[in-house]
């Protein structure tokens, strides 16, 4: 329980502690306050009087109508007790008070000069002097608490739009207009060092200076002007009375430029530069958070410098292949397009030349990587030669590489320079002291109306060289009409098969395989066939290529192995007390480095029941000799699924005996190929004897594919191949024939 | 070359009132009673919201012929010839002697503070007066009346007295009306600079006394006091003042609200005098109260009651020192903003207190129940609860 007497002050005082205590800015605070203390002492004027600034806070006055000059006066008598004040009755009884410190001024407070203050209300208003000035000190931390967020908030903007990968002018002009206008100040500028005239600098960025002005100081001797001097000692250079510094520069001076502060701006730690604010008020000084604002200015100046090189840097190996230096096909394409709009206007033609080193990876395979690496490398040396210098050379990957020939006038301008390439493979490459003789197959695509884009025009070219390749190699093609023909075929395929999965218009054909000890059926090879609506049946060698090329390989794979299995697992609920049938499925290179191709054959096995040992999976070389990790990953996760993995066409390619053991295959399939020479040919029959030896030895399952006649089959025998598959057994057949001819098989065949 | 006027200026006064229900008529006869001279400067009209104002208010000032009005609606009006309700009441204020400016200041439930300045601002009388006083007719349901005070007064200063009052509706306390010329406004504030030639007296007196000893604000909100010496503010105040139990039980507004129209806060003042809080309801959950005006942390208040008595004397006393102001010169007449809360304590007496006015001056009353008063002659505060505010001119 407070009591009343005598305790008036003191509550009054609490009231005004309590009530200026929740003003949150300076502004407020002053005028509150002196509400607060008007209204506690019946006051009719109060005011604050600042420290050489004049009135900053009053009440009581007409609006407009402070009486400045006498309020002025008056507080500069601390120990005055009355003011006259214009235009007002008689005059005033008055206390005036201190503030903690001068530069907070002086408190005034007026009212009837019948009613003098009292002791009681002196020593109150001394109070309240104290709190408020409290208060305004709290404020003042927070004022600059509320310069430091806006600081930081300003220089985190200017961070966003660095890593957004904004131009770098746009960076620093940002930055020069944020520190000009952080400081209040109207001129602000950024001094690089000059890239042509060393001991220079040259100024990057400015705010505020007028150009004819700009341009008698853009170029300045580095140690010359605030941002000369800051780049010459490294270091914050603040300069409070321009005219009179000697190292000042004559036009700003002229210009009546007071002051200026100038901080150094790095780049990976070595100066490049300097940020510089100046201000044309007179007696200007630089604060402590202002000298600290400018150096953490510079600082975000130099990290967008360091970045900007990051970027460009980053932006060149984005379009260029790091192991030869040349356009990657981004960039290429890039070109190609503008080339094509250009060509389009003016009208010419461009060319594009699709380049593949013939044999690639047997130099890889047998010599290594590094040597594989140096002939790229050469080949590409070779190439720039080969061009003139409008021309682009680009490294699509691997051994592919294009050239875009602009500026052509017939179809002879582009086969010139394919034969020029093609003259300049004549000589060897010398590789680790060995030489090489490389040859290449060139495709060439030259642009005309039917061209719409880029893209078609490199694959007409890649088609083109796929023709080379397969007229023996070591030349060039030029996509013609017939091409084109094809072209616009396996485009229509491409739309169709998307239509087929939806539609199910695949299936699939069982051919046997069959014992050749005794003549039983041990199962089937699953083919996947396109019953097209309009074509017919067609072969998997008409679609899965190009499903292939266009990602359907994986739905259609899927679809293949879950029906394949489910099917398999049929034939043993029919044949209950007979040795279970094995189901072989193919597996595309591109499958087998699908990363969801081990999941999608554990879902298979999990959604039909069969069991993993009666699944085959047929794989080709070109899935084996993959470099990447992550078939060879595949291979192994999928045999430790229990799955069996089969080389498909044995002999068609390197076949190299090295897969076979790296893999820890099951089996291996001889190539139809060599069976048609059984017993007619003797190399064939030398090779297919070998490999079945060989085979034996390594304990895999040898099949022979294509046996057509009943000599090929004894002759299999001779040599000691167990297992086989062909017309002579059965055609590849629908699931249900497959099924009828089940355990009937033997007798006719036996 | 001046030349010495032979006449004094001529300043007249003059009220008229109306019961008749028809606005037109009313108009006719309270403007006309009031119009006693060509040279009208200033009509004052209150009136009960029972009117159809939109036709009321445009009739009183075409009567006026160019005279400027300011009014607003009220929660009972006050005449000559006594209080009554339902009714109207015009005074004209006329005659060379006066000058006169009206101005408003609109939105003032968005910025109170914005709202006084502007309607100070824009009633600005076009040249000096060696007396002034400034009237505000507020929204009265508007909130924290104070601001809009503190607002004028930034612009007039400390040199014109503030004085005036919060309209009303009746005690419906849905809405309120105030009146510049012939328009009617909403969320307003309604001013009326009148300069004189002859001094202008302001006499501000409540009639509460002190129950029990203070006690300090320990909690406050603007205009809600959550605790007071550390203990929830509505107990405290139920408890001191003896209060029935169902004025706490009964959580309609009404049983509160007559028992609070009694018994306000007083602040503590520098005079000694206190500053009247209204306690305009409570909210029986969070155990606070609410009142019309601000109430600041760390305040020293009392609990106060009054009587017929005390209200009386109160009357007398303001009454008593707006004549003081005028120095001797002669009352032409009285405008009185009046709580309603006195009214209530008044009870059947209330003739009583108008008979006490008209008496002591023998000039002609005019005024109005309010619900808060405005005067600020001296220092800051000028927005006052349940107090009687009178202005006299000579």
């Amino acid at each position: 329980m407070v009591q009343s007497g005598g305790s008036w002050a003191s509550q009054q005082l609490a009231e005004f502690a309590a009530t200026v205590a929740e003003f949150d800015t300076r502004h407020a605070a002053q005028q509150g306050a002196l509400e607060r203390a008007a209204e506690a002492l019946d006051a009719d004027f109060a005011a604050i009087v600042g420290h050489g600034e004049g009135v900053v806070a009053s009440i009581g006055f007409p609006a407009g109508a402070v009486p400045a000059a006498e309020l002025r006066a008056a507080a500069g008598e601390i120990g005055r007790t009355h003011v006259d004040l214009p235009g007002r009755r008689p005059r005033f009884s008055v206390t005036i008070t201190n503030l903690e410190n001068p530069e907070m001024g002086r408190l005034i407070l007026g009212r009837d000069i019948e009613e003098p203050f009292g002791e009681e209300e002196r020593n109150l208003i001394r109070g309240m002097a104290r709190v408020f000035s409290l208060a305004l000190r709290t404020l003042a931390t927070l004022d600059e608490l509320r310069e430091r967020q806006a600081l930081l908030e300003r220089l985190s903007r200017i961070q966003q739009s660095i890593s957004r990968g904004s131009d770098l002018q746009v960076t620093l002009d940002a930055i020069v207009a944020g520190a000009a206008e952080l400081m209040a100040e109207p001129v602000a500028a950024m001094r690089l060092l000059h890239r042509e005239r060393p001991g220079y600098t040259r100024i990057a960025s400015a705010v505020g200076v007028p150009e004819p002005l700009l341009e008698s100081i853009r170029d300045g001797r580095i140690g010359s002007g605030a941002g000369g001097l800051a780049i010459a000692q490294d270091e914050l250079v603040v300069i409070e009375s321009y005219g009179d510094h000697p190292e000042s520069l004559a036009p700003m001076s002229a210009h009546a430029l007071q002051a200026a502060m100038s901080a150094p701006v790095r780049e990976r730690g070595e100066v490049v530069g300097a940020l510089t604010v100046a201000s044309y008020t007179q007696g200007r000084r630089f604060t402590a958070s202002e000298r600290e604002a400018l150096l953490a200015f510079a600082e975000t100046a130099s990290l967008a410098l360091t970045d900007a090189r990051m970027v460009a840097n980053a932006m060149h190996d984005s379009v260029h292949d790091a192991l030869t230096g040349l356009a990657n096909r981004v960039l290429f394409m890039d070109r190609v397009n503008h080339a094509l709009e250009s060509a389009r206007r003016r009208p010419r033609s461009i060319a594009v030349l699709f380049l593949d080193l013939d044999n690639f990876k047997l130099v890889n395979d047998s010599m290594g990587h590094s040597v594989g690496d140096d002939l790229l490398m050469g080949v590409a040396d070779r190439l720039r030669h080969a061009l003139k210098t409008g021309d682009t050379v680009a490294r699509f990957g691997g051994d592919e590489f294009a050239v875009l020939v602009e500026d052509v006038r017939s179809e002879a301008d582009a086969t010139k320079v394919a034969e020029r390439i093609l003259g300049s493979f004549a000589r060897p490459f010398a590789l680790r002291g060995r030489e090489l003789f490389v040859t290449a197959s060139i495709g060439i695509a030259v642009s005309d109306l039917g061209v719409q884009d880029g893209e078609a025009l490199v694959r007409n070219a890649d088609a083109a060289m796929y023709r080379a390749k397969s007229r023996g190699r070591a030349g060039y093609e030029l996509f013609d009409e017939l091409m084109r023909a094809r072209v616009l075929q396996r485009l229509e395929i491409e739309s169709e098969l998307h239509r087929a999965l939806a539609r199910d218009e695949l299936e699939l054909a069982y051919q046997p395989v069959v014992s050749l000890t005794d003549g039983k059926v041990l199962g089937a090879e699953a083919l996947v066939r396109w019953n097209h609506p309009e074509r017919g049946l067609l072969s998997p060698g008409h679609f899965i290529p190009i499903a292939e090329e266009v990602g359907l390989i994986v739905p259609i794979g899927e679809w293949v192995l879950r029906t394949a299995c489910r099917e398999a697992v049929m034939w043993g609920h029919e044949r209950l007390d007979e040795l279970p049938l094995s189901v072989a499925v193919n597996l595309s290179a591109r499958q087998v480095s699908n990363p969801r191709v081990v999941q999608t054959v554990r879902n298979a096995l999990e959604m039909t029941g069969l069991q993993p040992q009666l699944l085959e999976l047929e794989i080709t070389e070109s899935a084996l000799i993959e470099e990447a990790d992550r078939p060879r990953d595949n291979l192994h996760a999928l045999r430790e699924l229990g799955v069996k993995l089969v080389l498909d066409d044995f002999g068609t390619g390197y076949s190299s005996l090295t897969y076979l053991k790296r893999f820890a295959l099951d089996g291996l399939k001889i190539d139809r190929s060599f069976t048609d020479g059984l017993g007619v040919d003797p190399d064939d029959t030398a090779i297919v004897s070998a490999v079945t030896g060989m085979a034996k030895g390594l304990g895999l399952a040898v099949t022979a594919e294509g046996v057509e006649t009943e000599a090929q089959r004894s002759e299999l025998r001779r040599l000691g191949c167990r297992r086989a598959q062909g017309y002579h057994f059965g055609r590849p057949m629908p699931a249900r024939e497959f099924r009828r001819v089940i355990g009937a098989l033997p007798s006719r065949a036996a | 070359m001046t030349m010495a006027m032979g006449l004094p200026p001529h300043r007249w006064v003059a009220v008229g009132t109306s019961a008749d229900p028809h606005p037109v008529r009313a108009a006719e006869e309270a403007a006309g009673a009031a119009l006693r001279h060509e040279d009208a400067r200033l009509l004052v009209l209150f009136a009960s919201d029972s009117y159809d104002l939109e036709t009321l208010v445009p009739a009183v000032h075409a009567r006026g012929r160019g005279a400027k009005l300011v009014g607003c609606s009220t929660a009972g009006e006050i005449a000559t010839d006594g209080p009554a309700q339902a009714s109207i009441v015009v005074a004209a204020f006329g005659g060379p002697g006066f000058s006169v400016a009206t101005g408003a200041g609109r939105e003032v439930t968005r910025d109170l503070r914005a709202a006084g300045a502007e309607a100070a601002r824009t009633a600005r009388l076009e040249h000096d007066c060696e007396h002034t006083a400034l009237m505000l007719l507020t929204d009265g349901l508007a909130g924290g009346q104070q601001e809009i005070v503190r607002g004028a007064f930034s612009v007039v200063g400390s040199a014109t007295p503030l004085v005036g009052g919060c309209a009303g509706d009746d005690f419906k306390m849905e809405s309120t009306h105030q009146f510049l010329d012939g328009r009617v406004l909403r969320d307003s504030v309604v001013a009326a600079a009148i300069g004189s030639d002859a001094p202008i007296g302001i006499g501000v007196r409540h009639g509460w006394r002190r129950v029990g000893s203070p006690m300090v604000v320990t909690g406050s909100r603007g205009t809600h006091v959550l605790t007071l010496d550390d203990r929830p503010a509505l107990d405290v105040y139920l408890e001191r003042l003896g209060a029935p139990d169902h004025i706490d039980r009964d959580r309609g507004r009404a049983a509160f609200s007559r028992f609070a129209g009694t018994h306000p806060l007083g602040l503590s003042r520098r005079t000694g005098e206190e500053h009247v809080r209204a306690v305009a309801g409570a909210d029986h959950d969070e155990r606070s109260l609410s009142c019309f005006a601000d109430v600041p942390n760390g305040a020293l208040v009392w609990l106060m009651e009054g009587d017929e008595e005390s209200v009386l004397a109160a009357t007398d006393a303001a009454a008593g020192a707006a004549l003081d102001a005028l120095g001797g010169c002669k009352p032409l007449g009285l405008l009185a903003f009046d709580c309603i809360a006195r009214r209530d304590v008044l009870g059947s007496s209330i003739k009583a207190e108008v008979d006490r006015l008209a008496s002591v001056c023998e000039a002609p009353v005019a005024g109005f129940y309010t619900y808060g008063e405005i005067a600020r002659t001296r220092g800051l505060a000028g927005f006052h609860n349940q107090t009687l505010v009178v202005l006299a001119v000579a």
